[in-house]
């Protein structure tokens, strides 16, 4: 001890506990996030519990235990809970779903209560498109021939049958709903925006009333046989809803106060399976069927459940966009700061600044975005190329395009300061090789300096993405929405839609987490989807670690 | 109406009655109030509301989660910059650097969401285990130094000098789960087994879950990496020949760390952590996500804020655009700005300052 203190190795060893600390916690919260974002697939063995309720009767509950925590001492106190075998009793979290009959989605079972608690071969789980999920065991099987299979295991086999056919009419539906419909709506909607821009001339004096008389009948036509069309699509959405009509399940659903039936129409039914029997290949193909859901559906009830597919493709294009607009600029800048100004007080001043910009809080990026681009410019342009639909705005309300150049303002300094750390560890030799050849300045810009940087500006351009993938502030209020029904990009021309609002995986996991009704059944969402945002930031960084080691070293040789 | 008779009157044209200097910062007497107040309420639902729009409870929430965040942050990545700078083996530099520019790189969102909805509830669980865990720290790492002085030579010089952090991490593991099993313990002994109804019954203060120190933690966590590097930078570029003479003189190398490079990378560390400070005030999601948002003027641990920041992101997307809030809340945000980008200028010419003096040396 005494040799500790003298040498002071001691306070080595302290400080090496704070570096310890560090690395815990990064490393631990990258694993608390990674086991819980993997968990979410896993299928989960149903349970089944018979307890004491609290008002002293026998009471039944089947689900899937989500958690488990030893009962707090208020509660053992209240309740007059003892220990069990020396140690402190738990409580479990079941998922007892089936919210449209019992109301509630969870329920807490304290270990003392428990009666009875089993695992049923034949108990079933049904992810469902809207009240979550459903937990019991098949009694029954109807499909649309009226043929009814009354035994368990023959109507789980039939439903195993025709659940592909149902879904696949469900598919159809849906695409015809979304991608048909869709576009006839767009179609009319064009027109009557036109209509409106020509009635607006008109009202206006600009227009000769004879010409807008021409052009409304024309459109009023059009309109009018694009609708038409729009009726032949709802008769085709009918006749298959009518397919889908005789397919219903039956099933025995266990509540608090005893055994109650529950029948789901087949096409409300996304996939059933039965954890409790399923072999380990089962389980792996069921666990790709879920992150596939995962990464390429639809959301479901709001957000909570099916895929995270439209805040996955808007964060990429969104990330995109921004790229688009920040590298150029950063580019330039950082070659005028390097190549062409004069080093002197200014230079300095500015790129003091440009590391400041950088320092800058976001939300104040995103509130000049706001006022700036949403409000300036897209209120601008609105005035005069729009005019017509005021006041609905169009470009003066928040949309991918003005959240993209927002967070392109915020990235732009990382790109700055990557490409000028490129552009200076461009060896002097190199430099003056190609001036010595007779290049001239731009020669040697464009033919060697810009080649031989390239790396290090990409690494620049990779670190902005990835910060700019997990911004959220600013985004909050330049554009992003928790629903964004129609895509910024889409098959109706022009494509693109860039006043269009998106979603955000970031955002995606602020909106589940804390502004949805039921956080702790959508804790899982939440994890996966941290989870997969945390994935493609490490990724990017990752990247541009290895790209800027790499050029170090290629450096390092070129010097000599 | 003058003595000649003459009336003057005068149009008053002001468009945004309620604000004014003394109203964002002075105290206010507000209708239905019993005396003047800082208060920060910008909408309700009823129109005969009386907006109040005093910046003072933003200000004190901005400062107070910066504080807590501090308070947390700033040992760890100073500490943890001396050690990787100047003690540990240049392979550990190797790893941990990129570690910690990792770490930087997580989106301020998913600390959020981890502090507010697995912290937050853990905290309130075990508060008073982790507390414990903390304070034991210091004995843990000195019982691990002395277990290795205890080892016979030829084991421990196996491994090379600056390895400490390997012994050290599964130390902290352990001592993490002592102080997580003898915590319950604590808490019955000095608490009578409830920390938040003793802190209420005898010190008449509550706890919210989402407080403080959840805060202080999620912030610490997002401005550790920037004052890791910063200082970290100012610490190993200190000229190797300060160094090589200390220890030639027969200093060992905490004398050297403390003596020499400590003093001469103050600056460097005092730069590390204004840009920290200034990380900290403009930080958004995370106090949205861990705190209540509730305006308050007071700077209890166990209670929560609202920050500038967080202020901006809740009320602009309600605000019309040009109205009396709008303005208001672009005060704060041009607050903001020019805080950090003070904080951040004086930042850069102290390390720029630096770099010169190191040249010079």
């Amino acid at each position: 001890m005494k040799e500790l203190l003298r040498t002071g190795d001691i306070f080595v060893w302290m400080t090496g506990a704070f570096l310890g600390i560090s690395i815990i916690m990064i490393s631990g919260m990258v694993l608390l996030i990674g086991v819980n974002g993997v968990d979410y697939f896993h299928p989960s063995s149903i349970r089944y519990f018979e307890y004491t309720g609290e008002d002293g009767d026998r009471a039944m509950a089947l689900g899937q235990v989500y958690a488990r925590e030893v009962i707090p001492q208020e509660i053992m106190a209240l309740r007059g809970y003892s220990d069990i075998n020396g140690r402190k009793p738990y409580r479990f979290m079941v998922r007892i779903g089936n919210r449209d009959l019992f109301g509630e989605d969870f329920r807490w079972i304290a270990e003392p209560d428990i009666i009875k608690d089993t695992l049923l071969a034949n108990a079933v789980c049904f992810e469902r498109t809207e009240y979550g999920a459903a937990y019991g065991i098949i009694s029954s099987l109807q499909t649309n021939d009226s043929q009814v299979y009354d035994n368990e295991i023959d109507a789980w086999d039939a439903f195993r049958r025709s659940h592909p056919i149902v879904r696949s009419l469900v598919r159809q539906i849906h695409t015809i709903e979304k991608d048909e419909i869709g576009e006839v709506n767009y179609a009319i909607e064009q027109l009557r925006r036109e209509l409106r821009k020509y009635e607006y001339e008109a009202g206006r004096g600009e227009m000769d009333p004879a010409v807008y008389g021409g052009h409304e009948a024309r459109l009023l036509g059009e309109i009018n046989r694009v609708e038409r069309r729009f009726g032949e699509k709802q008769h085709r959405i009918d006749s298959l809803k009518s397919l889908l009509q005789g397919y219903t399940l039956t099933l025995r659903a266990f509540g608090a106060s005893g055994e109650e039936t529950m029948e789901l129409p087949l096409a409300s039914i996304v996939r059933g399976y039965k954890p409790n029997i399923m072999s380990v290949t089962e389980k792996v193909s069921f666990y790709g069927d879920k992150i596939w859901e995962f990464i390429s559906d639809d959301p479901r009830e709001a957000n909570a459940e099916g895929g995270v597919f439209p805040a996955i493709f808007g964060t990429v294009l969104m990330v995109i966009l921004m790229s688009l607009a920040a590298v150029p600029f950063g580019v330039l800048a950082a070659l005028y700061l390097r190549e062409y100004a004069k080093q002197g007080f200014f230079v300095r001043t500015v790129r003091i600044a440009v590391n400041n910009l950088a320092g800058v809080p976001s939300i104040v990026f995103g509130m000049f975005g706001l006022g700036f681009f949403v409000y300036f410019v897209g209120g601008g342009i609105d005035q005069i190329f729009y005019p017509e639909r005021l006041p609905n705005p169009t470009y003066g309300t928040g949309g991918i395009l003005w959240a993209s150049l927002t967070l392109a303002l915020l990235t732009v300094p990382v790109v700055i300061v990557a490409t000028e750390e490129a552009l200076a560890s461009i060896p002097r030799g190199i430099r003056e090789g190609s001036f010595a050849l007779g290049a001239t300045r731009w020669d040697t810009i464009r033919r060697v300096i810009i080649p031989t940087a390239t790396p290090g500006i990409m690494t620049g351009a990779i670190l902005a993405m990835a910060r700019g993938a997990g911004e959220v502030a600013p985004l909050m209020i330049t554009g992003v929405v928790k629903l964004a029904t129609e895509m910024p990009f889409d098959a109706n021309a022009p494509f693109f839609h860039l006043d269009r609002k998106f979603m955000h995986l970031g955002f995606h996991i602020y909106d589940v987490g804390f502004q949805t009704s039921n956080v702790e059944a959508n804790i899982g969402m939440v994890y996966t989807t941290t989870l997969l945002l945390l994935l493609i930031i490490l990724l990017l960084n990752m990247t541009a670690i290895v790209i800027r080691a790499r050029l170090r070293r290629k450096y390092r040789l070129a010097g000599f | 109406m003058l003595s000649d008779g003459r009336i003057l009157s005068y149009a008053i044209d002001n468009p945004h009655p309620e604000v004014s200097w003394g109203v964002l910062l002075g105290k206010v007497q507000y209708e239905g109030y019993a005396e003047p107040t800082y208060t920060w309420q910008s909408s309700s639902g009823t129109d005969d509301f009386e907006p109040k729009l005093s910046l003072v409870p933003l200000l004190v929430g901005t400062l107070k989660g910066a504080f807590y965040a501090l308070i947390f942050a700033l040992p760890i990545a100073l500490f943890a910059a001396i050690y990787t700078a100047l003690f540990a083996h240049p392979k550990i530099k190797n790893i941990v650097k990129p570690t910690v520019e990792i770490m930087a790189a997580l989106p301020s969102v998913v600390i959020g969401f981890i502090a507010a909805l697995w912290l937050a509830p853990m905290l309130e669980k075990s508060i008073v285990d982790v507390a414990f865990m903390v304070l034991t720290i210091p004995i843990f790492v000195v019982l691990a130094a002395l277990v290795w002085q205890a080892i016979p030579r030829r084991f421990t010089n196996r491994l090379p000098q600056g390895s400490e952090v390997f012994l050290i991490i599964p130390a902290l593991l352990v001592m993490a789960y002592v102080g997580f099993k003898t915590g319950p313990l604590v808490e019955q002994g000095l608490f009578a087994g409830n920390f938040k109804q003793w802190l209420y019954e005898t010190l008449q203060v509550t706890y919210d879950q989402r407080n403080s120190i959840v805060v202080g933690f999620a912030m610490g966590f997002a401005v550790i990496p920037i004052i890791f590097t910063i200082s970290e930078d100012a610490l190993s570029s200190v000229p190797e020949h300060l160094t090589a003479g200390s220890l030639a003189l027969g200093a060992t190398r905490w004398q050297t760390a403390i003596k020499v490079v400590l003093p001469t990378a103050s600056p460097g560390i005092f730069s590390a952590a204004m840009v920290g400070f200034g990380r900290a005030v403009g930080e958004t999601m995370i106090v949205l996500m861990a705190t209540g948002n509730t305006p308050l003027m007071n700077f209890s641990p166990f209670l929560g804020m609202r920050t500038l920041s967080a202020n901006i992101a809740v009320e602009i997307p309600e605000a019309p655009y040009l109205g009396t809030l709008y303005r208001v809340l672009f005060v704060s945000g041009i607050l903001l700005f020019c805080f950090t980008f003070v904080v951040n200028t004086v930042a850069e010419i102290i390390r720029q300052r630096l770099r010169k003096s190191y040249s010079t040396i």
